[in-house]
């Protein structure tokens, strides 16, 4: 009787946990997917009411224009995958340009190895937490100095503002969690501090380093206010601030815009999924207890 | 040696932020346009700030914020807590659940932006057509230029948004907190509410503490999803610091004044964390074991 009772609420408590699932699950998913279904349908279906939830007839015309470049219905370019291309090329030379400069002085700070290490690793992950809007007017003002207003090059050195800390975070929480009897082993054998670093952390290190590497690369990657401060020309346009002009010079074309997002949206899915398991192992290492 | 290594980093953090953010500040108390016929800076001491502080349009803004932030930090709290604590259980296809959990945090803030502003749409929006169906609403509403609904809709939208980030935030804290403490209540014969309330919930008060923080940082900076889904408007209904300042800077030119905003915020998030740090100490005195 008792048993019975007890498999009962058991029962009770799955159906429950079950239900609570499903539904999040669908609130969670379905903005992506609603936003996915309405690229495939066509320009005339998607303004329906009620609307369709599944496309009747399929339509590729918003993803047409995008890799043709051309949008032939309105008449107007479409430069949406050269700004896929400058995103991507923006976030990869910024974050190894950060990957270099931060995993070396991470190591250095994390170790020990000059005075106030740690107060400097703290210093940034405090300047990090200043809005954008107040280093932009300052760094619009330098890259105007230099002449690099509305170039790639002028947007990738103020991305570090962005990748730099990320990779700094990673490394030094990663550095300061390594064993030091491999490096002992090392500077017996004769190495320089630089060759210790280049021929035995790095090597050691490579997952924590492309970890961080990929998670500055999404962050330059997902940037919009220093990208719309400092570009104008459509062509140069990283891919947020692409879709944002698109909407301002025709309207909002909706069919264009969510094969735009969904293709936009594609890097960081897989990014994502990779990421996600290496946060949840490194992310609170050391800070509690 | 290890200064070596350690120096492009630290030119790199004086040129990125250290430069931008004293310049930010000293702009903050000098007349500065760069439409005026004066193109340089002039000192006038804290004129900005008493003009900003008698400028109801300001006040506005900064209600604005403090609403925002107030209504959807807890909210994301509360949620992503108990969305890690469903993954933290074990059932079958909880890598698959929570892998779609997760998926949105790395999203592009832009493209999350319009997915909203696409569901909120007045004509044939999803959420419209559900509320409808459901017998909720019995016509149309236009989400996103209503003066009420305007601030909910960008808040439903930060929600969604960054909750996968504060469930992911919880879960990594969940892992890693020490097990003792909850068998031994397992074998005192605690039930699972107690478990929770007395043991879970006070080892992941740090956790907390850093979760609310870093949110409450963010949504004090909200700038992406506010300038896509409304630009502020209806009016000046949703109109946050950041889009304020950003109009100020670059669509007005106005240098001065949007440094002063600035500089005003970097205030306000320092007061915000000081009282967040106040509430967590507060209730610390309750002994965990």
């Amino acid at each position: 009787m008792n048993h019975n009772r007890n498999s009962r609420v058991y029962l009770i408590k799955a159906i429950g946990l079950w239900f609570a699932i499903v539904i999040i699950t669908i609130i969670v998913i379905s903005p992506s997917v609603w936003l996915f279904l309405t690229s495939l349908k066509h320009p005339m279906e998607i303004f329906r009411w009620p609307p369709t939830i599944f496309p009747q007839q399929l339509s590729f015309e918003g993803y047409k224009s995008i890799f043709h470049g051309y949008d032939s219905r309105r008449g107007s370019y479409v430069p949406i995958m050269g700004n896929l291309y400058n995103s991507l090329v923006v976030g990869l030379i910024s974050s190894i340009f950060s990957l270099i400069i931060g995993s070396m002085a991470a190591y250095v700070f994390a170790r020990g190895k000059i005075p106030y290490g740690k107060s400097i690793f703290l210093t940034i992950m405090v300047l990090r937490t200043i809005p954008l809007i107040a280093l932009a007017v300052p760094l619009y003002k330098l890259i105007g100095y230099f002449g690099l207003i509305n170039t790639l090059t002028g947007l990738t050195i103020t991305h570090l503002v962005i990748t730099f800390p990320i990779v700094m975070f990673v490394m030094y929480n990663y550095f300061s969690l390594f064993p030091s009897e491999i490096e002992d082993a090392a500077q017996i054998d004769g190495c320089g501090p630089f060759g210790i670093f280049l021929k035995i952390i790095v090597p050691i290190s490579a997952p924590s380093l492309a970890s961080s590497l990929i998670l500055a690369f999404v962050f330059s990657y997902n940037e919009f206010l220093f990208a719309l401060t400092l570009l104008s020309d459509n062509n140069r346009m990283t891919l947020p601030v692409g879709l944002a002009s698109t909407i301002s010079t025709h309207g909002i074309n909706w069919d264009l815009l969510s094969s735009a997002g969904t293709i936009a949206v594609i890097p960081c899915v897989f990014i994502a999924l990779y990421v996600q398991r290496y946060l949840l192992k490194g992310l609170w290492s050391g800070a509690i207890k | 040696m290890y200064y070596l290594m350690a120096a492009p980093a630290i030119i790199l953090i004086a040129i990125i932020f250290l430069y931008p953010v004293f310049y930010t500040i000293w702009c903050g108390f000098c007349k500065y346009s760069l439409l005026s016929a004066i193109n340089t800076a002039k000192w006038i001491g804290l004129k900005n700030f008493s003009a900003l502080l008698s400028d109801a349009t300001f006040l506005q803004v900064i209600w604005n914020t403090i609403v925002y932030t107030i209504v959807s930090v807890p909210m994301e709290v509360f949620l992503g807590l108990i969305c890690s604590l469903l993954l933290d259980r074990s059932f079958r296809g909880r890598g698959f659940v929570r892998a779609l959990w997760l998926l949105p945090f790395m999203f592009t803030p832009v493209v999350v932006a319009y997915q909203w502003r696409w569901l909120f749409n007045d004509q044939s929006g999803l959420i419209n057509y559900l509320l409808m169906n459901l017998g909720i609403i019995s016509e149309k509403l236009a989400w996103l230029s209503d003066i009420k609904l305007a601030m909910v809709s960008v808040i439903v939208t930060d929600i969604w948004y960054t909750t996968p980030f504060v469930t992911l935030l919880f879960l990594g804290g969940l892992q890693s907190l020490p097990i003792e403490p909850l068998e031994s209540a397992e074998v005192d014969g605690a039930s699972g509410w107690q478990k929770f309330w007395y043991i879970t919930l006070p080892l992941l008060r740090p956790v907390m503490l850093v979760i609310v923080l870093l949110k409450t940082m963010d949504a004090m900076k909200a700038f992406d999803l506010i300038y896509i889904m409304t630009y502020g408007g209806p009016g000046l209904k949703t109109e946050m610091i950041m889009t304020y300042a950003y109009k100020v800077g670059f669509i007005t030119f106005k240098i001065g004044q949007s440094s002063a905003i600035s500089v005003f915020s970097l205030l306000l998030m320092l007061v915000a964390s000081g009282v967040i740090f106040l509430l967590f100490r507060e209730k610390s005195t309750i002994t965990y074991y």
